[in-house]
């Protein structure tokens, strides 16, 4: 069981969420014509090893949308916070 | 607002919630006590651009709470926090809640009449936590869910409010109207091994 830090809800456990994907994507702007802008944001992902920040829906608790950084690899649940926040990259020494 | 003695106001477990004492007898009585509470009007307040609790609190005589997970009112009626900036409003019918609220609120605020779309058990007894603990995974223990409190979770699989009213325990257990047959069943089922009294 992984314990996600939901901002409204505290630490649940990862059953209650439903996981949406990458969130370092950034939608380009509406008025953006280039296709391959569109095809980067809609199709393409770094598949990194370590941690990772990822949009997480609170789908039963408070249905909010929670940010989530995960090491990939050790599934590490590093920090949450709403999706607007920043959260702080682990330092190179406290990663394994 | 529906006549509370009408058709429409029928609840959802008509005929599968009999009262009577379930299951085993232990000597001290039954652990668990199931009672379907209603009718109740539940309104959900969901703020807009302005900051709709000082309205709030003004329309009810009790504020909504801008603490997470945090109740106030004592019943009549009972705040509840369910996410960022909404609240689940329940009180024994009496009055239109919603219009009431809609005239309150400031316009940005949406106000969502729910009394038809849901169903409120009260589950008590001794045994009460450890049968919510069968199918729901938030810490239970008193120290962590006090009374006053709320949790949005989910419970066999349906999605929940709940309110702990007491430290006895007494939780209210707000579900979804189609999954109250299903919630009533799998609690009683659970019940049945501390002894279940339906009321």
């Amino acid at each position: 069981m992984l314990y996600i830090d939901c901002p409204y809800c505290g630490s649940r456990g990862h059953e209650e969420f439903t996981y949406i994907g990458d969130a370092t994507k950034k939608r380009p702007d509406s008025a953006e014509k280039s296709d391959s802008a569109w095809f980067d944001y809609v199709y393409l992902r770094d598949n990194p090893r370590g941690p990772h920040l990822e949009l997480w829906h609170h789908s039963l608790g408070c249905r909010e949308v929670v940010k989530v950084l995960r090491n990939t690899l050790t599934h590490e649940i590093l920090g949450a916070g709403r999706p607007g926040d920043e959260i702080a990259m682990p330092d190179a020494e406290t990663e394994r | 607002m529906a006549d509370p003695a009408s058709p429409l106001r029928r609840s959802a477990l008509a005929g599968l919630l009999i009262p009577g004492d379930f299951g085993a007898a232990p000597f001290n009585g039954p652990g668990i006590l199931i009672a379907e509470r209603g009718p109740l009007s539940v309104v959900q307040i969901e703020a807009g651009s302005d900051d709709p609790i000082a309205a709030a609190g003004e329309a009810l005589g009790v504020a909504p709470s801008s603490v997470p997970n945090e109740a106030t009112g004592s019943g009549r009626p009972r705040i509840l926090g369910t996410g960022t900036g909404r609240w689940i409003v329940s009180e024994p019918e009496s009055r239109d809640l919603a219009a009431h609220l809609r005239a309150a609120l400031p316009e940005s605020a949406a106000v969502t009449g729910l009394s038809h779309a849901r169903v409120c058990l009260r589950l008590s007894g001794r045994d009460a936590r450890t049968l919510l603990a069968k199918g729901c995974g938030i810490d239970l223990h008193p120290d962590a869910f006090q009374p006053g409190t709320s949790r949005m979770t989910s419970l066999f699989h349906a999605s929940v409010l709940i309110d702990c009213r007491s430290a006895e325990p007494v939780y209210d257990i707000y579900v979804h109207r189609s999954y109250a047959a299903h919630l009533f069943e799998m609690l009683r089922d659970g019940a049945l091994e501390f002894g279940c009294r339906i009321a």
